[in-house]
């Protein structure tokens, strides 16, 4: 907890970028060294001096360290990544989500991840499958942008098959990265405007957006000020307050003004990203300043905004009663 | 920021529904609209814009210009909000002046709401 208010981490990924995992072409060392460099921009300065290597086959407790240790993380959730362009076992692997769920079962929930066209549409209906009956997954990522073979969030026979799947296991909130595309991945797969019809057609689940979908800043705003089963997740976005608070400031003014605050999750992108401490402490003392206030209309950023951005309304997404999940916590701490 | 009223009797329904579709009419010239999420037992009023009004970058002018006037004359109502229509302070009291005293009613905004997500 941060001056009292709970933590609840949208996304963590227990990763391998080790060279193990990397597959043996140029293309793919090169796509392992653009994920480093996304990660270490989103980093502060004195991470990238003197904190770990990145650029290994992270362990569960190495994570839990960083977000629970030395950030007053509460809870989290840790997200598969299924980038099979460069890496054997994807960017961050099932059975390491997972992992680090069995490992701490009170503060870390399992996404799984599965996709069409890695081993085709049935191959990931099995996985959403087995991911969600076996091992427990909450919830689902998509990453549909690749190097060669993007597909379309609303390609009904690619995609909508696995969201019926998901419904039909009793997963309702299905997450994308989208924008932020690794290295030289075309951008345009990566807008998040094919989800448009998804949230149409399926309007009892809730479609989580990702990196504020950036650069496609604009659209993920119009997103989701009209579905209201699309969420934004402010994943890796909030790092940037120390360096750039003036954009943030922007940022978290228009989506308190056009989306509207229950809409917003907190994601620290650990481990990639760095510790979120510093990032968490940054955003507790972030404020709109009143050139903002009065030029844009952007309204101040409240004390109870910043506890449902940082935790309350994930825990409403995933049925978690905060106040019962406090109380056990605090119960179980030494 | 505070309701309309402190103290207040229960919301009749129907007769807050009727008076959405009232707006509803208004707002057609627009292609859009607003529809009733929920009422509060303290009598706040939560609705939706439809239509083309939904995502619309003008609902906090909608909002302060035409729902809440017309919504808070019904007896109970003590706050009326929609997503997207949440300005700073300052915006609020310019657009106060422009639309006068009944452009001055404040808005409920959704952070300092009681209760779970509407």
């Amino acid at each position: 907890m941060i001056d009292d208010i709970f933590i609840f981490d949208c996304v963590i990924h227990v990763y391998d970028l080790s060279a193990e995992n990397t597959i043996p072409r140029p293309e793919a060392e090169a796509g392992r060294q653009s994920m480093l460099a996304i990660g270490g921009s989103l980093r502060w300065p004195g991470y990238q001096a003197d904190g770990p290597r990145f650029d290994k086959r992270w362990t569960v407790e190495e994570i839990y360290d960083m977000v629970f240790v030395k950030a007053p993380t509460d809870m989290a959730m840790a997200q598969v990544v299924p980038i099979f362009d460069w890496f054997e076992d994807f960017f961050a692997p099932v059975a390491a989500q997972h992992a680090m769920a069995q490992r701490y079962p009170d503060r870390v929930l399992f996404c799984g991840g599965a996709d069409p066209v890695y081993r085709g549409v049935d191959e990931a209906l099995h996985q959403i499958e087995y991911q969600i009956r076996d091992l427990g997954a909450c919830s689902m990522k998509f990453y549909n942008g690749h190097t060669e073979r993007s597909w379309r969030c609303d390609d009904e026979q690619l995609a909508y098959p696995m969201y019926e799947r998901c419904r039909e296991l009793g997963v309702n909130v299905v997450q994308f990265h989208k924008g932020l595309p690794f290295g030289l991945q075309p951008l345009a797969p990566l807008s998040p405007l094919d989800l448009e019809r998804p949230a149409r057609d399926f309007p009892d689940m809730t479609f989580i957006v990702h990196h504020l979908a950036e650069p496609f800043f604009e659209e993920a705003i119009s997103l989701a000020s009209r579905f209201p089963n699309v969420y934004l997740a402010l994943s890796g976005n909030l790092n940037l307050a120390p360096i750039a608070p003036r954009l943030v400031q922007e940022r978290l003014g228009r989506l308190l003004m056009q989306v509207g605050v229950d809409k917003l999750l907190w994601g620290s992108e650990a481990a990639l990203a760095g510790g979120p401490a510093p990032y968490l402490r940054a955003f507790m003392d972030l404020e709109i300043p009143e050139d903002l206030r009065s030029g844009y209309g952007y309204p101040q950023v409240t004390r109870e905004d910043k506890e449902r951005i940082l935790g309350r309304n994930f825990a409403e997404l995933m049925g978690i009663d905060l106040d019962a999940k406090r109380a056990e916590l605090s119960s179980a701490a030494p | 920021m505070t309701a309309l009223r402190a103290a207040a009797p229960p919301v009749d329904r129907a007769v807050l529904e009727r008076r959405i579709d009232d707006v509803c009419r208004l707002m057609s010239a627009h292609a859009g609209g607003i529809e009733l999420v929920e009422v509060s037992a303290t009598g706040a009023v939560r609705v939706r814009f439809t239509g083309m009004c939904v995502g619309c970058v003008l609902r906090p002018l909608t909002m302060r210009g035409t729902v809440v006037p017309a919504l808070s004359e019904i007896p109970g109502v003590t706050a009326v909000d929609a997503d997207g229509t949440r300005i700073s302070e300052e915006a609020a009291a310019r657009l106060a002046g422009y639309l006068g005293a009944q452009g001055a009613l404040p808005v409920l905004e959704p952070a300092t709401r009681s209760g779970g997500r509407g």
